[in-house]
C-alpha cells in the first residue's frame, strides 16, 4: 500500500470513493510512519509508550475496513472521519506523553533543591561512588552502589547538587520546562479550536527539536544521563514535608 | 492532477533524534524507568488528565481485557465477537 507513487492519470473522475479509500490509506501508512519517529524518542529514554495510542491506532483500521468495503459516498465520508479522530488522537497523545514525561523529568532537577534531599552524613561514601564521572557516570554510580536504589539516587543528587547544578542552568530548565508546556498546550488547544495544519508533522517536529535541543544542551554539564532516572531518584530522595 | 503522496519527497525523513544515547545507555534509562514504575510511590507522578489516557502504562496482556473504552467498547465487542481476539 504505501510503497506506490499515487496519481489519477488513469482513474476515472466518477471514482471519487477511491480517492477517499485511497487518501485514507494514506492516513494509516503516515501515521506508521510518524509512529516509527516519535517512538524513538521514547526509546531514547526507555519512556513508556502508551497504550491508548495503541489501541486507538488499531481502532482507525477498523474503521478504514468498514469504510473500504462500503459503496456509499456518505458512510464513507463517516467512517473516514471516524478514522481520522482515531489516528489523530494516537498521534497527538502520544506527543503529549513524552513531553510530559520529560517535562516532569526535568521539573525534579529544576526543583531539586526544594523537593529533595540526601544523606550529608553519608557524602564520603557517595564521594568513592563518583570516581569516574565521563560517560554514562550515571550508570557508573548505579553499578558502584551495587543496584541499591537508595543509595543510587542519594549519591546522583550529591554530585548534581555538588558539581553540577548552577544559576545558568537552573534557567536553562526552567525555559525547557516553558518550551515544553507551551507545546502541550498548543497541542491540546489545536483540538478545540477549528485550525487544523496540513498534517502533523509540525507538532512531531516540535517534539523532536525539544528533544535535540535539551539532549545537547544537557550534554555540556554531562547532565543527560540523569533525566530518565530522575523519577526513580525523587522516589528514595524527597523531602518529607 | 493532483498527487496524493509520493515517497520520495516524503518530509519525515528530516526528523532526526539526535544520537546521544548509545545502545547501552537506552537499556539503562529503560531499567530506570521501569523500576521507578515498580516503586510503591508511582501515584505521586501520575497526572489524570480529561481522558482515560494513563502514564507509564505499557502494552501488557490485559490490553483486550475488560475495560471501559467508552464509545469504542461496542466496536470492540463487536471485534472480538468476529475475529474471536
Amino acid at each position: 500500500m504505501g510503497d506506490l507513487t499515487v496519481t489519477y492519470q488513469n482513474i476515472s473522475n466518477n471514482d471519487s470513493l477511491y480517492v477517499l479509500k485511497r487518501i485514507s490509506a494514506d492516513w494509516i501508512d503516515k501515521f506508521g510512519d510518524s509512529f516509527t519517529r516519535i517512538k524513538m524518542a521514547y526509546d531514547e529514554f526507555g519512556f513508556d509508550y502508551p497504550e491508548e495510542c495503541h489501541t486507538n491506532y488499531r481502532d482507525s483500521w477498523f474503521h478504514y475496513r468498514k469504510l473500504y468495503t462500503k459503496k456509499d459516498k456518505i458512510t464513507v465520508y463517516k467512517e473516514q472521519y471516524a478514522m481520522e479522530e482515531h489516528l489523530l488522537r494516537a498521534f497527538k497523545d502520544g506527543q503529549i506523553n513524552f513531553l510530559q514525561q520529560l517535562c516532569q523529568c526535568l521539573e525534579v532537577w529544576y526543583l531539586c533543591d526544594d523537593i529533595m534531599c540526601y544523606d550529608k552524613n553519608k557524602e564520603m561514601i557517595y564521594q568513592t561512588m563518583l570516581k569516574v564521572t565521563d560517560g554514562n557516570w550515571v550508570e557508573k554510580v548505579w553499578k558502584a552502589s551495587k543496584k541499591n536504589e537508595q543509595i543510587f539516587s542519594a549519591a546522583c543528587v550529591y554530585y548534581y547538587q555538588t558539581f553540577i547544578e548552577s544559576l545558568d542552568l537552573k534557567n536553562q530548565l526552567q525555559r525547557f520546562i516553558h518550551g515544553i508546556k507551551n507545546i502541550i498546550l498548543d497541542l491540546r488547544g489545536s483540538g478545540v479550536n477549528i485550525y487544523r495544519p496540513d498534517d502533523n508533522i509540525r507538532y512531531l517536529n516540535e517534539c523532536i527539536d525539544m528533544q535535540n535541543e535539551i539532549c545537547n544542551s544537557l550534554q555540556k554539564v554531562n547532565m543527560q544521563y540523569l533525566i530518565s532516572p530522575s523519577r526513580l531518584i525523587y522516589q528514595h530522595c524527597r523531602k518529607h514535608n | 492532477m493532483l498527487k496524493v503522496y509520493e515517497r520520495g519527497e516524503y518530509i519525515m525523513d528530516y526528523l532526526q533524534i539526535a544520537n546521544v544515547f548509545s545502545e547501552e545507555d537506552k537499556k539503562f534509562n529503560r531499567e530506570m524507568v521501569q523500576r521507578a514504575s515498580n516503586f510503591d510511590n508511582r501515584d505521586k507522578f501520575l497526572e489524570k488528565r480529561g481522558g482515560k489516557m494513563r502514564m507509564y502504562k505499557t502494552i501488557g496482556e490485559d490490553l483486550y481485557a475488560e475495560k471501559d473504552y467508552d464509545f469504542t467498547s461496542e466496536i470492540l465487542n463487536d471485534y472480538r465477537k468476529k475475529w474471536g481476539i
